[in-house]
C-alpha cells in the first residue's frame, strides 16, 4: 500500500540531518591560505543530502509511493517499538550493570530479554542466553586471548 | 604455503560449515554470517581469518537455497530470485536433486569467477601502481557513483545511504589539518567510527531489532519428501545438466562476474539480473526451464562472490557488502588493498586465491551434500533462540574491540539507524561503501588540490584521470537513463 507519510518522514529526517551537518561544519577552521579545510567534505555531503531530501519530500507531497519496506511490516507498530525500546534501554544500562553484577550475567540478561520478547519459552530462553553467552565469552577469553 | 597450516585449514573447514548451516536458516543472511564473524576475525591472523571469511560467504550463499528447497523460504536475498523454480524442482524431482543443481552450479560459477579474479586483479593492480592521487580520487568517485545505480531500488535513496556512509567516515580527525570532527566531546569518537563496531550494528544487531519490530512468528513447517540414490541425485545428474547447459552456465557466470565487480552490487543483484535474463529467454519445457533458471541464479551468485574481490584487492574498492566489511577489518589492521597489497602481502593474495578454489572444488560439494541431507532439521532451528545468541555475540563483539562500553552504545545506535533505514527502504550496502570510500576520496581530493594549488582543471589533465572521469560521467548518464526507462515501463504497465 502506498505510504507517502513514510516518505515525508524519511525526507524530513534527511533534510534535518543535512542542515545540522551544514551549520555544525561552520565551526571547522579553514586552511591557512583561506581555502576550505576540514569543513569542505562534510558540507559537500550535507548539500547532497539536502537536495536528495528535498527530492524525496517533493515525491511525498505528490503522493507518490515511498517504496517503504514490505519485509518490515509489524503486527503492531507500537508494540514493535516498545520491544525495541526495552532492548535499547537494557543496552543503555550495560556499562552500569557490568560494574555491579559482572560481564556474563549482564550479557546473559540482555540476551534473555531478547529471547522472551521474541516469544521463546522462559526456560529455553534462560538456557540459551546463559549457554550462548558462556560460549562466546570462553571463545574470546580462552581461544582468542581477548580480555573482557 | 601458509594456507596449508593446520590453523588456516581448520578455519577454512569451520568457516565453510558455519556458512552453509547459517545461510540455510531462513532469516539469516551471508552478510550477517560474516558480520558476526568479524569480531573474531579481527583478533586472528589475516592468513587464518581470510580463508574463513571466504569459505563463509561462498557456502552461505549456497546455504540460502536450502530454505527455498524444503519450505519455499529463501535463506538469502540471492536465493529469493529463483525460490519458486527451486521449490518446484524439489517438489517434482526431489530436494536432493534441486540442491545438487544449486551446489554444482555454484561451484562452477565460483570457479569461473575465481579464474577471472586471479587474472584481472593482478593486471589492474599493476596498472594502479602508476596511479597518483588524481586517479585514485576518480577511482573512488567511480566506485561511489556505480554504487548509487547498482542498487535494485531507488537511486536517490541509495545516494542518501551513500552520503550517510560518507558522513560517518568524517567522524574523528580530519586528514588535512588534524582537526576533530563530530566527536561531540567523546574520546572514543575522536578516534573515528570503529568500522567493526559499526558493521556489527548495521548488519548484526539491526537484524535482531528487525525481528523485534516485526514480532516473531514461527516458520513454515512444509517439508518436501526426500529421495533415494542421493549421491546420483546430488552429483551425477546436476553435473550432466551443467555439461548439457554449459553455455547457459558460462553466460550466467559472466553476468555474475560483471555485476559482482560493480561496487555495492554483489551476489544478490547478480542473481536477480541473471535469472531475469534467463526468464526472458524461451526454450525447453516447463520443468527444463525451471532447472535453467535455478542454474542461472546459482552460477551467477557465486561468480559474483569471487569477482567482488577484483576491485577490492586491486583498487581498495569493495565490490559488495562482504568485501566492504573485510576491507574495513584490513584497514584497521594496517593492511591497505591496492598495488602495495600485491607487493607486500603476496602470501595473503595467494591464500585468498587458493581458498576460493578449495571452497568451490571441495567445500561446496562436500558441505553442500551434508547440508542437503540435514535440510529438514536445519530449517527447524528456532530463530528466536538464535537471535538471542546473536544479541550476545553482537554485544561481546562490540565490547571486545577496545574494552570500551561506549562501543556497545555505538553498536546499538548503528543497529537502530539501520532499522530506520530499512523501514524507509534505504539500502544498507551503500552506507558501508560510503564509510570505506569516504577517507579515500577525501584524502586524495585534498592531496590533489594541494598539489594543483586549487587549480581544479588538474583533475582532468592526466589521461587516465580523464578516462576515469568520463567513465564516472557515463555511469551517471546511463544510470539515470536506465532508471527513466524503468519508470516509463512501470507507468505504461499500470
Amino acid at each position: 500500500m502506498m505510504k507517502p507519510f513514510v516518505g515525508a518522514i524519511s525526507a524530513g529526517l534527511v533534510i534535518i540531518l543535512s542542515l545540522f551537518v551544514w551549520f555544525y561544519s561552520r565551526t571547522f577552521p579553514s586552511l591557512p591560505d583561506g581555502h576550505p579545510g576540514p569543513g569542505l567534505f562534510p558540507r559537500a555531503v550535507a548539500a547532497g543530502m539536502f537536495i536528495a531530501g528535498c527530492y524525496l519530500a517533493l515525491r511525498a507531497l505528490r503522493g507518490e509511493p515511498a517504496g517503504a519496506s514490505q519485509e518490515l511490516k509489524a503486527e503492531s507498530v507500537g508494540k514493535g517499538l516498545s520491544r525495541i525500546g526495552v532492548v535499547l534501554l537494557a543496552l543503555g544500562l550495560y556499562p552500569f550493570l557490568t560494574g555491579i553484577v559482572g560481564f556474563v550475567p549482564t550479557v546473559s540478561g540482555i540476551s534473555f530479554i531478547v529471547a522472551l520478547l521474541l516469544k521463546a519459552k522462559p526456560l529455553q530462553s534462560a538456557a540459551t542466553a546463559l549457554g550462548g553467552t558462556l560460549f562466546v565469552y570462553l571463545l574470546f577469553t580462552r581461544l582468542l586471548g581477548v580480555p573482557l | 604455503m601458509e594456507l596449508l597450516s593446520w590453523k588456516a585449514l581448520l578455519a577454512l573447514l569451520l568457516g565453510g560449515l558455519y556458512g552453509s548451516l547459517f545461510g540455510a536458516i531462513p532469516g539469516l543472511t551471508a552478510t550477517l554470517a560474516v558480520a558476526l564473524f568479524v569480531p573474531l576475525a579481527f583478533f586472528l591472523d589475516p592468513i587464518v581469518a581470510l580463508p574463513a571469511i571466504i569459505a563463509i560467504s561462498s557456502l552461505a550463499i549456497y546455504g540460502g537455497d536450502v530454505g527455498s528447497t524444503v519450505a519455499r523460504i529463501p535463506g538469502t536475498p540471492a536465493s529469493a530470485a529463483y525460490v519458486e523454480e527451486m521449490y518446484d524442482v524439489a517438489r517434482r524431482q526431489g530436494p536432493i536433486y534441486s540442491l545438487g543443481i544449486s551446489a554444482m552450479g555454484s561451484a562452477v560459477g565460483g570457479l569461473i569467477g575465481t579464474l577471472l579474479l586471479i587474472v584481472m586483479a593482478t593486471s589492474i593492480a599493476s596498472l594502479a601502481a602508476r596511479f597518483s592521487s588524481f586517479e585514485y580520487f576518480w577511482v573512488a568517485a567511480l566506485g561511489l557513483t556505480a554504487g548509487i545505480f547498482a542498487s535494485g531500488g531507488s537511486s536517490v535513496k541509495a545516494l542518501v545511504s551513500l552520503l550517510l556512509g560518507l558522513l560517518l567516515s568524517t567522524v574523528g580527525i580530519d586528514p588535512t589539518l588534524g582537526h576533530p570532527r563530530f566527536h561531540f566531546g567523546s574520546a572514543t569518537l575522536l578516534g573515528g567510527m570503529n568500522y567493526v563496531v559499526a558493521m556489527i550494528g548495521l548488519f548484526g544487531f539491526s537484524e535482531v531489532l528487525a525481528h523485534l519490530y516485526r514480532g516473531y512468528a514461527a516458520g513454515q513447517q512444509t517439508i518436501a519428501p526426500t529421495s533415494d540414490n542421493s549421491i546420483q541425485q546430488f552429483y551425477v545428474r546436476p553435473i550432466r545438466l551443467i555439461i548439457a547447459k554449459r553455455w547457459l552456465v558460462l553466460r550466467s557466470s559472466l553476468i555474475g562476474i560483471f555485476v559482482g565487480f560493480l561496487p555495492g552490487a554483489g551476489a544478490d543483484i547478480a542473481s536477480w539480473v541473471s535469472t531475469s535474463f534467463q526468464k526472458m529467454r524461451k526454450g525447453g519445457g516447463q520443468i527444463a526451464e525451471q532447472e535453467n533458471v535455478v542454474l542461472a541464479g546459482t552460477s551467477s551468485n557465486n561468480a559474483a562472490v569471487a569477482s567482488a574481490w577484483i576491485p577490492a584487492l586491486s583498487l581498495g574498492l569493495p565490490g559488495d557488502t562482504i568485501t566492504a566489511i573485510v576491507l574495513s577489518v584490513f584497514l584497521m589492521k594496517g593492511i591497505t588493498p591496492g598495488p602495495l597489497f600485491f607487493a607486500n602481502e603476496m602470501a595473503l593474495v595467494w591464500s585468498l586465491y587458493a581458498t576460493f578454489i578449495i571452497a568451490n572444488v571441495a567445500l561446496l560439494p562436500a558441505f553442500g551434500y551434508m547440508t542437503a541431507r540435514l535440510a529438514r532439521y536445519v530449517i527447524r532451528t528456532p530463530l528466536n533462540l538464535l537471535l538471542c545468541v546473536i544479541t550476545g555475540l553482537c554485544v561481546v563483539g562490540a565490547y571486545s574491540m577496545n574494552n570500551n562500553p561506549f562501543d556497545v552504545w555505538i553498536m546499538a545506535g548503528m543497529g537502530f539507524t539501520a532499522l530506520i533505514l530499512r523501514l524507509g527502504a534505504f539500502p544498507l550496502a551503500q552506507v558501508v561503501l560510503g564509510m570505506v570510500l569516504g577517507p579515500i576520496i577525501e584524502q586524495n581530493f585534498m592531496v590533489s588540490v594541494a598539489i594543483a594549488r586549487w587549480d581544479l582543471t588538474a583533475f582532468f589533465a592526466r589521461p587516465v584521470a580523464l578516462i576515469l572521469m568520463l567513465c564516472t560521467a557515463a555511469v551517471i548518464v546511463f544510470g539515470i537513463r536506465s532508471r527513466a526507462i524503468d519508470r516509463d515501463d512501470r507507468d505504461a504497465g499500470m
